[in-house]
């Protein structure tokens, strides 16, 4: 190494990092990990691109081209739709670690961020469940929309801003695809490339104050090593277990078991006990509000950082706990129904 | 303002203070109209993403002929999304869209429907009993049209649950 110049990935990190916090087990490689499978849904996305028809007529059709005629398409396509899903995942366990290690301590703006990234994050994934066009997305669409309609006084606008005219058709299935395929993937790439940049400028991964440190080389080993688990792992999920697809969509057919996407059955859940604008709208709101107000109401102090499970931050982590218990507790509930 | 008038030594020292001097009023006007500038062209880009395309679907569906609904049967319509039913009284149409969030009831095997999105029950009139809808499934307009020789269906209009079509 020593006489080389560095390339490219090693310049992305600072020359030294604090010892422990290069260690496997103190990111658990969470946040690259969630950016790995940020760039392996863009690749994949974009060769889907190629094929995907964008209209009602036509896009079950090219799925289901994708899926069963193009060589390898089911392969990108269980790519896709894996990546999609263990990004959810990964993003949520990075945030726990960052709140179970005080990450967020004197990294406000930076959790702000990551709490937008959390939000994009999700309404990707919804845009894309959209573009199968199957009984599925019918009927999220159908809830999915009415639910908007009942926010007071803007709903109908923004309802109308959302699919493009009074009812579920062409026009909608272009506004989600145009958000999905570019405008969403645009703003959450200035958001992950602005997250990753603040990492660098609060003075990098956060670590107690003259901690020991080592040389990035170690770093980037075992970042090399976190891709070729993660991308083992896609590949062997994408290999065993096809990413769903139901019947066309049609707005007239009945249904017997429409499903919320799992990242949504939480709401589905709320739904069927609390008022559309309380369970669909105002608690989702509130959730995120919580979540990014967290560092600055019930939590302030810049002691603790880097320590797990960190006393000054003992509200933060169970206020956390809680919704993510609650998360969880509605999405199984959900999902054994 | 009157301070504006003092010898610029003087001035150096007061700057801590409210002053509104050109600079300060330039810079001003420059962001503001850059803000207003940029409020204008999102908005304008709000209304372009807000804009209808004209020309709607109509909401008059075929339901085909009366001997199709004998008395005693309810039967779901897909193009129309309804179900017609033939009780004592007459026909009758209730829509099938969910009055909670819009998904599209099923029958119930205890009787009346049930709504697969969230469990809202419903009884054979359509009046909610259980569940997160609070409000009933529509009865709709329903007539025989003379002209086309068939049932015809509005799904914009609304009647009372009693109304009956005696043919
Ligand atoms: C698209 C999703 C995301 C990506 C790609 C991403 C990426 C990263 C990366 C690479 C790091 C540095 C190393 C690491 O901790 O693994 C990081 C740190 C951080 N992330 Fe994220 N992140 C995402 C979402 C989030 C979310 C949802 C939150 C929380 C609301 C968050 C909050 C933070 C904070 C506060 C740090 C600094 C932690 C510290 O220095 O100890 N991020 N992120
Ligand atoms: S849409 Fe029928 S119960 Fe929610």
């Amino acid at each position: 190494m020593s006489n080389r110049r560095p390339n490219f990935f090693y310049h992305l990190h600072p020359p030294t990092i604090p010892t422990r916090e290069a260690g496997p087990f103190y990111t658990f490689g969470l946040g690259g990990i969630s950016l790995l499978l940020f760039l392996v849904l863009g690749i994949t996305g974009l060769i889907e691109m190629f094929v995907y028809v964008p209209t009602p007529d036509g896009a079950h059709e090219s799925i289901r081209n994708i899926t069963y005629l193009a060589p390898y398409g089911w392969l990108l396509r269980n790519m896709h739709f894996w990546a999609g899903q263990l990004m959810v995942g990964t993003v949520i366990l990075h945030m726990a670690r960052v709140v179970f290690s005080g990450g967020y301590k004197s990294r406000r703006l930076n959790w702000l961020i990551g709490v937008a990234l959390l939000f994009f994050t999700l309404v990707l994934n919804f845009t894309g469940f959209v573009l199968r066009w199957d009984q599925d997305t019918a009927w999220a669409l159908m809830v999915g929309t009415n639910l908007i309609k009942s926010i007071p006084g803007i709903g109908t606008a923004l309802h109308d801003f959302l699919i493009g005219g009074e009812n579920v058709g062409a026009p909608a299935l272009l506004r989600f695809y145009t958000w999905h395929v570019l405008a969403l993937v645009l703003v959450a790439s200035v958001l992950i490339t602005w997250h990753i940049f603040r990492v660098r400028r609060d003075g990098g991964i956060s670590h107690a104050k003259s901690a020991p440190r080592v040389g990035r080389e170690q770093l980037v080993r075992l970042e090399i090593l976190a891709m070729l688990l993660t991308l083992a792992a896609l590949f062997g999920v994408s290999l065993l277990v096809d990413a769903p697809l139901g019947p066309p969509a049609d707005p007239t057919a009945l249904i017997t078991e429409p499903k919320a996407p799992w990242f949504f059955l939480w709401i589905q859940e709320l739904l069927r006990v609390a008022s559309p604008f309380l369970a669909g709208i105002l608690v989702p709101i509130a959730i995120l509000l919580v979540l990014g107000l967290l560092p600055y109401a019930l939590d302030r102090s810049d002691e603790g950082i880097a320590v797990w499970f960190n006393q000054q931050g003992r509200i933060v982590q169970l206020v956390f706990l809680i919704i993510l218990a609650g998360a969880i507790a509605l999405t199984l509930r959900g999902a054994i129904r | 303002m009157s301070k504006d008038h003092r010898a610029p030594e003087q001035g150096a020292a007061e700057k801590k203070g409210p002053r509104f001097d050109r600079r300060s009023f330039l810079t001003l006007l420059a962001r503001g109209s850059v803000a207003a500038a940029v409020t204008a062209v999102v908005a304008q880009i709000i209304r372009f993403l807000s804009f209808q395309p004209p020309g709607s679907a109509s909401s008059i569906m075929p339901l085909g002929q009366p001997d199709g609904y004998p008395r005693g049967s309810l039967s779901y319509l897909a193009e129309a999304r309804v179900y017609v039913g033939h009780d004592r009284a007459g026909l009758y149409t209730l829509d099938a869209v969910c009055p909670h969030l819009g998904c599209l009831v099923k029958l119930h095997e205890e009787g009346g429907f049930i709504c697969p999105c969230h469990d809202s029950l419903f009884d054979q009139e359509g009046r909610a009993l259980s569940g997160p809808a609070t409000r009933p499934l529509q009865h709709l307009h329903l007539w025989f049209d003379q002209e086309q020789g068939q049932l015809l269906v509005d799904r914009s209009e609304q009647v009372e649950p009693a109304v009956r079509l005696i043919l």
